[in-house]
């Protein structure tokens, strides 16, 4: 019985969790709100005719005539194609109805959002109100209005939509008025940001006069349970837009801005640790992770060796990674180091990699300051792997020449405490040999192909009773990281996107991914290679947090979009 | 002939003067203190020697007007008799219109005001049918309506929070972006130039 319990409770714990993650990475469902409709037009534009010979638009207003040629505007192409006329029986005069634009825009969306990939739902798609059953209609036939924009959240809500729009157009008593403005709620981060994507594509696409992003406390914002927004496209009140808005060419535009937009928007979903340099990602990445610390480890920024070896290192004594240039300690690492409120620092390398100088103004700081070097970057390594002084009994041997696979390797190795020794192509240096024996190594795991870690250094490892029983290898970096990732991290819920064309940004997050359990994967500049691809698609509906280290320069939105792809589709 | 032409005169000039008195008594009477104030408002725009005690007798509101393009609410100053009812006076105000030419007035064609009543800092504001019936549509003008009148009265530091009524009624606009049945507006600085 006792054993039963927490087995029960272990089994109910994963079940939920696993269901609960399930929906995560789920693709997107956009829910589209075309405004007003049925009985409720909306906004209606001046009076106005189409002389159908010259195709030219003449508005009515006041008993004047404003007559304005239909040349000029976008294609030129100006016609009711999708929206009804609105004949008024007595003066044979045309309007325009907000409610016509709003959905023949809205339904031009939902097209490009399910070509997209995405999931849509849509609050009405033809002429009516939305209605939930019954409730809403007044006695007298008229819809209870408030009831009316509530079954709009309803119906977004019982779909659990990702993100909600509703398309609307604008009007004022005055016909100067125009342009275009995107509306979230108040005080909605997520709002803020989705309308400001929005709003700043639709003016791309339609080039009108750009009114903003702003915020109102709408019904259809306030009800809705996800980022909601209402764009306003163009002033139905002014005949220059309604003269827009007749042309099916100008609602496509608006339509494809909209999209752009969302799309936009959930790109930026995939959270990014990125400072404007090396020194700052490192410093955002210890934010990231700690409050404060005792220790810190410091180590070069611009070059990789000793900080590779360092992330086991920086686990056992869960301690951030810092990283300075050689000469001076860097400011934001300085400041980083005086909010952690450290009291120790750990410096990698020789005073070739950080000088003294840099030593003396820690101390200065207040700290004690221990530093960890070897003769040369493979004996540094080792004499890391000494301090770590790990029970584990296995060592990482890879390449002290090239970092990409010490920095795939390095979150599994620190989570378990397993030094990471480095080699020259085909020798077994002195250094790493001792280590070997003094660390009673049984098992060793060989990442990079012969050509980075030879098959003589194998065959050593094999008559020397380290055991060499797994080389990890692909036919390049990525491939390499990805078969990391396969072999040592089932079902994460969290994995660290890395570029694989440089080394600090990942260097700084190993210790902090090894907290999570999570792979750190890398990518390549402006695509995602194949192997990484697929390992996030088999495990997409388990991952909870996919994190990018390092901005737009490193990791580009081609990438990130790529990304999305493999998680939602 | 000449003698007849002044007595005339003198005679016109003393009716003139009776019927004038005359005027003035009766509207003392009926409206003492509007007539009393319009008085001192003239007077204190011909003269500096205003006292404390004439200014007393007028109210400066603040009131919110739009902006042609409905992008922002534009404050116009402006003097009326001192009155119990000072939020009352400054929706009237609002109706009335704007006096500077670039505003442009935010209420509803044909509006009347019923009153407004304030209770524990919210003040509950009832119009007539034509608030409802010629309400603007569209995003731009139902902010530009609401906050000029929510504004407006949040000059006022005994409301914080504003409620629209329809002969008092608590009703739904239809079209309508916000929910006029429920909601209660605050302040928005930011939609003020």
């Amino acid at each position: 019985m006792k054993l039963f319990k927490p087995a029960f409770v272990a089994i109910t714990a994963a079940t939920i969790f696993f269901v609960l993650c399930a929906t995560v990475f789920a693709a997107p469902l956009i829910c589209i709100d075309p405004g007003h409709g049925g009985k409720d037009s909306g906004a209606r534009s001046p009076d106005f005719k189409i002389d159908p010979s010259t195709n030219e638009i003449t508005f009515i207003s006041d008993g004047t005539t404003n007559t304005a040629s239909a040349a000029g505007y976008i294609d030129g192409e100006i016609n009711f194609t999708g929206l009804p006329n609105r004949i008024d029986s007595t003066t044979g005069n045309l309007k325009l109805w907000e409610s016509d634009a709003n959905l023949d825009i809205s339904l031009r969306l939902r097209d490009l959002v399910r070509n997209g990939g995405y999931n849509i739902c849509i609050t009405r798609n033809k002429d009516c109100s939305v209605n939930t059953p019954a409730a809403d209609i007044n006695k007298d036939g008229s819809i209870n209005r408030t009831d009316e924009l509530l079954a709009r959240c309803v119906v977004a809500n019982n779909a659990n939509a990702t993100i909600f729009v509703s398309v609307h157009n604008n009007a004022y008593t005055t016909q100067t008025a125009h342009g275009t403005e995107t509306y979230h709620y108040p005080g909605s981060t997520s709002g803020a940001l989705l309308a400001t994507y929005i709003q700043d594509e639709l003016i791309k696409q339609v080039s009108t006069y750009d009114r903003g992003v702003k915020s109102a406390s709408f019904t259809v914002l306030n009800g809705t349970n996800m980022p909601a927004v209402l764009v306003e496209g163009a002033f139905i009140s002014n005949p220059d837009e309604v003269k827009l808005l007749l042309s099916p060419t100008f609602r496509q535009k608006m339509a494809q801005g909209v999209f752009n937009g969302i799309d936009k928007y959930l790109l930026t979903t995939l959270p990014r640790i990125a400072g404007s340099d090396r020194y700052e990602t490192a410093v955002y990445i210890s934010k990231e992770g700690w409050d404060s610390a005792s220790t810190v480890i410091l180590a070069k920024g611009d070059d990789f060796p000793d900080a590779l070896a360092g992330a086991p290192l920086a686990y056992k004594y869960d301690a951030p990674m810092l990283l300075t240039g050689s000469s001076s300690l860097n400011s934001k690492t300085s400041d980083e180091i005086k909010r952690l409120k450290a009291t120790r620092c750990i410096i990698l390398g020789g005073t070739g990699a950080i000088s003294d100088t840099v030593k003396s103004e820690l101390e200065g700081m207040g700290l004690s300051v221990k530093r960890i070097a070897g003769n040369n970057r493979f004996e540094t390594a080792s004499e890391i792997a000494k301090e770590v002084d790990s029970s584990s009994q296995t060592a990482i041997i890879t390449s002290g020449l090239n970092f990409p696979d010490a920095l795939s390797i390095s979150s599994y190795a620190t989570k378990n405490q397993i030094p990471i020794l480095l080699v020259p192509k085909d020798e077994v240096t002195a250094d790493v040999k001792l280590v070997l024996s003094t660390l009673e190594i049984t098992r060793t795991i060989i990442v990079g192909g012969t050509g980075a870690v030879s098959q003589d250094i194998e065959n050593w490892l094999t008559d020397n009773n380290y055991n060499p029983e797994k080389r990890i290898s692909g036919a390049n970096r990525f491939e390499t990281s990805a078969l990391i990732a396969g072999e040592y991290f089932f079902a994460p819920t969290c994995a660290y996107v890395a570029t694989g064309a440089d080394f600090p940004d990942a260097l700084s997050a190993a210790c902090f991914a090894a907290k999570k359990n999570a792979p750190i994967v890398l990518v390549e500049k402006d695509s995602l290679p194949t192997d990484i691809s697929s390992y996030i698609r088999d495990y997409a509906s388990g991952l909870e947090e996919v994190i990018l280290l390092g901005g737009n320069v490193p990791i580009t939105d081609d990438v990130v979009r790529e990304i999305c792809a493999a998680l939602y589709f | 002939m000449k003698y007849f032409k002044f007595l005339t005169i003198l005679l016109a000039v003393v009716l003139v003067s009776i019927f004038l008195v005359g005027c003035q008594e009766e509207k003392e009477l009926e409206t003492k203190p509007a007539n009393e104030s319009e008085i001192v408002e003239e007077s204190s725009e011909s003269t500096e020697t205003t006292t404390s005690e004439t200014e007393s007798e007028t109210t400066e509101l603040v009131l919110y007007f739009s902006d042609g393009q409905a992008m922002y609410l534009l404050p116009e100053k402006r003097k009326v008799p001192k009155t119990e009812t000072p939020a009352q006076a400054a929706i009237e105000e609002l109706i009335k219109g704007p006096e500077e030419a670039e505003h442009v007035s935010t209420i509803p064609e044909g509006t009347k005001l019923n009153g407004v009543n304030v209770e524990d800092e919210t003040a509950y504001v009832d119009f007539s049918e034509e608030f409802k019936e010629n309400y603007q549509l569209g995003s731009a003008a139902e902010i530009m309506t609401v906050y000029s009148l929510v504004n407006t009265l949040t000059e006022f530091p005994t409301i914080k929070k504003v409620k629209f009524l329809i002969n008092g009624e608590s009703l739904e606009i239809e079209g309508s972006n916000f929910d006029f049945k429920t909601q209660e507006f605050s302040r928005n600085a930011d939609l003020i130039e």
